[in-house]
């Protein structure tokens, strides 16, 4: 039954990708340089973007105890997001050769502080609601320090960075890919040695330790994880929202179960089909002009609203 | 030289600045239910977590059968001692069978497989607590009697040779307190497993308990037999 469920999975993925392999913006066209410049690279980035930053989100779900946790939610897509803006907005100040890796640490950088500020707060024993309001402070404010930018800075970069904060899978080009998969698979390897970490340590910290587990060091895999695999994504595809949060909860129901083995791959599916079927969406409404966010949050913020009312019948 | 269970050697337990309790010993040489009694706020709870090396130890030294606490490798320390705190395991969709499987975690390989040898101890565990037949049921269906059952069978997974629950009758009513404490005399008989348990019901304690710890409203631990325990409890709830 389970491996079935696997299976479906794996399948709604190839179709999507298949889809948008041969579908796109100029129709059924099949054409090597489209294929390559434009169709490739964006079905997998939209794969790999969509699968990391939703199992970021469940490592960050097991990590606060919190199933509300996420990359946006506690404002470590803003953080990356606000040191990212400096870096496009100051962009003209640098070589154009350090503008990649410049980004790169910068954006990791961001990730780590605000990382850092809710570890404090966790530290002295904020609630887990308070540490939602602590993330939601976090992006109020990278926000406005990003308004103030945006102030000071010429058109068109603010135009370039107002384009990537819409999120989009289509920004990382044929030569820029390598590099991206290799990011993206650095930030995945550590988790094939963390399911076994992971199910011992959502029973609470206090049990984890009891069974012999390394809390610690669960805890710095987890944040180095989590951080260096948020920021390379809301690098190149900027601050997508909602993923995150919302794929650990699809897979855990679809499996009914919680035990990491099963949970984790499946969580990293479901972001790669959200991923996909927000991008489908895109290509089949060219004249709307949308962008992956605005879909993401049309169809994301009800199924939390969704969750969260089906969690309150839950636990009455 | 007879050997002890477990052994605290003038410890000293508290939280970052704050001492909780100072200067207590006391030892566990033989295998039954020790009940550890004392007002509400004494420092049970932290004594009990001192104990499993949850909090740090500010003074003093801990034997586990007769080796110092911290000689212990982790997953030995593991193998050797479990506990159930009060704190409520809140997880969707996780089933008996794979929350007990957990305790064996200790004995198993980094990605967490168990062996045959490890489901049949687990299946014989799931027996013991009379839970075989909950073992695909998830957590969150169960009444707060069986989740209790259901937490211990985890520790006991863990093989351990010192058990420590902390309060954990207090959520029963009457019929499943006396159902947990018949099943726990029996299994610290069979397995030959101390069960040092924090508790207010002086009833209990008296019924159940073969030793019992009673912490005073100094903060002083007094060893005492079980047909003083609703005496003592009775005095210092006045006190």
């Amino acid at each position: 039954m389970r491996n079935f469920k696997f299976i479906i999975l794996i399948i709604l993925v190839i179709i999507a990708s298949l889809f948008l392999l041969s579908y796109g913006e100029a129709g059924l066209l099949f054409n090597q340089t489209i294929f390559w410049q434009l169709r490739l690279p964006k079905v997998v980035v939209a794969l790999l973007s969509g699968g990391i930053l939703a199992t970021a989100g469940l490592l960050m779900q097991v990590f606060f105890q919190n199933p509300l946790a996420g990359p946006d939610i506690l404002g470590v897509s803003a953080g990356s997001s606000l040191f990212v803006a400096l870096w496009v907005m100051g962009a003209s100040f640098f070589p154009s050769f350090l503008y990649k890796i410049g980004a790169t640490v910068l954006s990791l950088f961001g990730a780590f502080s605000v990382f850092g500020i809710l570890l404090f707060f966790l530290y002295k024993k904020f609630s887990r609601f308070s540490l939602l309001i602590v993330g939601l402070l976090i992006s109020t404010f990278a926000s406005s320090c990003i308004s103030f930018l945006m102030n000071i800075s010429t058109n068109l970069q603010v135009k370039n960075y107002l384009i990537w904060t819409l999120g989009s899978f289509r920004n990382v080009t044929i030569e820029e890919l390598p590099y991206f998969i290799l990011m993206g698979v650095i930030s995945l390897i550590p988790l094939l040695f963390l399911p076994k970490s992971l199910n011992l340590f959502q029973l609470g910290e206090n049990y984890a330790k009891s069974m012999g587990a390394n809390v610690t060091n669960i805890k710095n895999v987890l944040i180095t994880v989590c951080a260096f695999s948020i920021s390379t994504v809301t690098l190149f595809c900027g601050p997508v929202g909602f993923i995150g949060i919302i794929a650990p909860h699809l897979a855990r129901f679809y499996l009914k179960s919680s035990n990491m083995n099963y949970v984790l791959p499946a969580t990293f599916l479901f972001g790669s089909v959200i991923a996909l079927l927000a991008e489908s969406l895109l290509v089949l409404t060219p004249s709307w002009s949308l962008s992956v966010n605005t879909i993401l949050g049309f169809f994301g913020a009800p199924v939390v609203i969704i969750y969260l009312y089906h969690q309150r019948n839950l636990h009455q | 030289m007879s050997s002890t269970l477990l052994k605290l050697q003038n410890i000293t337990v508290g939280y970052q600045e704050k001492n909780i309790l100072e200067n207590i010993s006391a030892t566990i040489s033989e295998s039954g239910i020790i009940a550890l009694m004392g007002v509400n706020g004494i420092g049970k709870s932290c004594l009990l977590k001192s104990i499993s090396g949850l909090i740090p130890l500010k003074a003093g030294n801990i034997l586990i059968t007769d080796r110092l606490a911290h000689d212990f490798t982790v997953k030995e320390f593991a193998q050797t001692i479990a506990i159930v705190l009060t704190d409520k395991i809140q997880v969707d969709f996780l089933t008996v069978s794979e929350l007990v499987s957990l305790g064996r975690s200790p004995y198993s390989n980094t990605r967490g497989v168990l062996s045959d040898q490890d489901n049949n101890f687990v299946k014989n565990i799931l027996i013991l607590m009379n839970i075989f037949e909950l073992k695909d049921s998830y957590l969150q269906d169960l009444s707060d009697g069986q989740k209790q059952k259901v937490s211990i069978a985890r520790a006991l997974a863990q093989n351990p040779k010192v058990l420590l629950l902390d309060e954990p009758t207090t959520y029963l009513d009457i019929p499943s307190k006396i159902d947990l404490m018949n099943m726990l005399k029996k299994i610290s008989l069979e397995r030959g497993l101390a069960i040092l348990l924090s508790s207010h019901d002086a009833d209990l304690a008296s019924e159940y308990a073969d030793q019992i710890w009673h912490i005073d409203t100094f903060g002083l631990l007094v060893e005492e037999s079980p047909s003083n325990a609703k005496k003592i409890f009775i005095k210092s709830e006045r006190e």
